[in-house]
């Protein structure tokens, strides 16, 4: 076993050892129960393109949750994941190919990445409530904004485009959420980094006022830029202030929500401040037909395909930036066709380059445990837009089990 | 508040009604209902259980608070472990829905449309359970008359749906149990069946819970989809000390 291997095992145990004892503390003291749950999922996604591409991930959550001392909750999960079928993907495959002519096969090879077998420990946090305060520490959930699709006021989750509703990674922070009455709160959160420099640190204030929840959020974290023209990755960073709010309420009978962010950067590396901004609007007609159309501008984002670059790719898969393009619609329908069964269509466009990638899904749960779910994504743009046809076409079949 | 006061003075008639029945306006009919249905605060722990077209039924727990006689309410499914934790706050009767989803860690604000959509799939939507008073909001009553449902005297009534509603029924025919105003039946219309009812819900096993008159088992059948969900309280409580502040979209995230 080498080295790393045995360390990473150790740092998981010992990160197991601490959720237990975090989890069953309040047994001991008061006898109350631990709950333990969570689920299996098998995902198969076949993409084809130039060629076919066939990978599938195993993947197993085991929570554990308890609430049995007054005032004092505590939750953690771990997560194994085996992989299997084409393990190793390369991101470039899927870039136009004269962005990427220049590289010598050697640099090429060197963005191959490769899905192992892992397991980790995703959360594990104490949360402490007494009266109008709660405090959370330890590695845990974080998430800000109104929007669906985008969330340019949250610093710390980048969701997957075609499958936003996804679980988003535990963040290690503390978390201080205060009542200014019942209408009204303050939220703290201080995330370490290994240097205190790139320790993220946020402050929101949020009110219900006449039916809309308004939020102001300000937030201090590294701004990351890798320059990736030479062909291999070099690192920037900037100091961040971003400002920023979000609305969410109802007129004419629409929802609707909008997010703000603007990021202040420190400038030491000539990088410009840019704006983000969300518009999204929703409704759920009698017949169970549910629509959401959003749209996100992305100062950080280019105007049209050809002036995409190998950096603003990379970017993007690395979620430095949200998008490619600067400005993008976002539509999603559902519809119940039966009590078990739920069809959906998700369409983005995107309106600097013209691309648009279908995602149709359905959506079955047999019983009450388990959940079906059919995938398919569809991308329709020209080769060089955010959503090619050289992509190809993907489908996923997921199902997951609960216990 | 002068509703109010008026399903007070209601509810301490009780056992008088009995003897006046035919003399009690409409009204002060649903002002009864309306006050033995919402009362000031609940605590109740209780499963729903949906019996889907295919036959096979679904079983979730859950718990549930509200004060102010419904005018908020938290919804917090404990099982099963597919929807576990995942919590709904409704405030204003159900025109003000916050849902919040324990995978993402996020709460989403529904718009008042969302009031028609079904919960988890069954056949009560957030309207039957958050719009605590929506008889008296909502519609027009008209006392029919005096009726035997399940062998026992029921007041009949008809409720219209009031022309600023936004109620997803148009009308509404309730048989209310004479001695105590607990309606044993509704029967739900729409526009598009005016006629035939959409859904019916009946209430049964009724006992005595802190000196309120309690249905323990509720049934909404959906007559288009030929579906059941059957709610069943396990335990209920009135007349908690229930903090205003437990009803915010902050306590809303707290497992």
């Amino acid at each position: 076993m080498s080295q790393s291997s045995h360390e990473k095992i150790t740092t998981c145990c010992i990160h197991w050892f601490l959720s237990l004892l975090l989890s069953t503390a309040p047994l001991t003291v008061q006898g109350g129960p631990v709950e333990i749950f969570g689920y299996g999922e098998f995902d198969n996604l076949l993409q084809s393109g130039d060629e076919t591409e066939l990978l599938t991930a195993t993947k197993l959550r085991v929570d554990l949750f308890s609430t049995s001392m007054e005032g004092f909750t505590s939750g953690s999960n771990l997560n194994f994941y085996l992989y299997g079928g084409q393990t190793t993907l390369n991101p470039l495959d899927y870039l136009p190919a004269d962005l990427t002519a220049f590289m010598p096969a050697d640099t090429y090879r060197l963005y191959e990445e490769t899905y192992a077998n892992d397991w980790y420990l995703d959360n594990c946090w104490l949360k402490m409530r007494y009266r109008f305060l709660d405090l959370t520490i330890g590695k845990q959930q974080l998430a800000f904004g109104a929007g669906y699709a985008w969330n340019p006021t949250d610093l710390f989750n980048r969701p997957d485009l075609l499958d936003v509703t996804y679980e988003q990674p535990g963040h290690q922070a503390a978390r201080l959420d205060v009542a200014t009455d019942g209408l009204g709160s303050f939220t703290l959160v201080a995330s370490p980094a290994a240097e205190m420099e790139d320790a993220t640190a946020v402050i929101q204030w949020q009110r219900n006022i006449n039916r809309f929840e308004v939020s102001l959020v300000t937030a201090h974290s590294p701004w990351f830029y890798t320059d990736y023209s030479s062909g291999l990755p070099v690192p920037f960073k900037e100091d961040r202030l971003m400002y920023g709010g979000s609305m969410v309420g109802e007129l004419l009978s629409l929802g609707i929500w909008c997010e703000y962010a603007f990021s202040d950067l420190a400038g030491d590396q000539g990088f410009e401040d840019f704006s983000e901004l969300v518009l999204g609007s929703d409704y759920t007609f009698r017949n169970g037909l549910y629509l959401l159309g959003e749209y996100f501008w992305n100062g950080d984002g280019r105007e049209d395909s050809d002036s995409y670059t190998l950096t603003d790719w990379m970017r993007m898969y690395g979620g430095e930036t949200r998008s490619l393009a600067s400005s993008q619609l976002y539509v999603y329908a559902n519809y119940p066709t039966t009590d078990l069964v739920s069809i959906g269509l998700t369409g983005l466009y995107c309106l600097s380059d013209g691309g648009a990638a279908l995602v149709p899904t359905l959506y079955y749960t047999p019983e009450a445990e388990t959940e079906i779910t059919l995938m398919g994504n569809i991308y329709a743009g020209e080769n060089r837009d955010q959503f090619s046809e050289e992509m190809g076409v993907g489908f996923l079949l997921r199902f997951r089990r609960y216990f | 508040m002068p509703g109010k006061l008026t399903a007070l003075f209601m509810i301490s008639l009780l056992p008088l009604i009995p003897l006046q029945a035919e003399e009690l306006t409409a009204d002060q009919i649903m002002q009864g209902i309306n006050a033995l249905l919402n009362q000031p605060t609940l605590y109740s722990e209780g499963r729903m259980v949906i019996q889907t077209s295919s036959g096979q039924e679904r079983q979730f727990t859950m718990n549930s608070w509200s004060v102010n006689g419904g005018e908020k309410t938290v919804m917090r499914y404990t099982a099963p472990s597919r929807v576990r934790g995942q919590s709904t706050l409704m405030l204003n009767h159900a025109d003000e829905i916050w849902v919040y989803f324990p995978r993402t860690g996020r709460v989403r604000k529904l718009a008042t449309h969302a009031r028609y959509q079904k919960m988890e799939g069954s056949d009560f939507t957030y309207e039957d359970m958050g719009s605590g008073d929506t008889f008296i909001e909502d519609f027009s009553p008209e006392l029919i008359g005096l009726d035997k449902k399940c062998d026992t005297e029921c007041y009949y009534l008809e409720l219209t749906r009031r022309p600023d509603s936004r109620s997803a029924y148009s009308r509404l025919l309730i048989w209310a149990r004479v001695t105590d105003f607990m309606p044993l039946l509704i029967d739900y219309f729409t526009e598009d069946s005016s006629e035939l009812p959409v859904k019916r819900l009946f209430q049964s096993d009724i006992s005595m819970v802190d000196g309120v008159p309690t249905a323990g088992r509720m049934e909404m059948h959906n007559l288009l989809d030929n579906t059941v969900t059957i709610m069943e309280t396990d335990s209920i409580r009135y007349n908690l000390d229930i903090p205003e502040d437990f009803f915010t979209t902050r306590n809303l995230q707290n497992p």
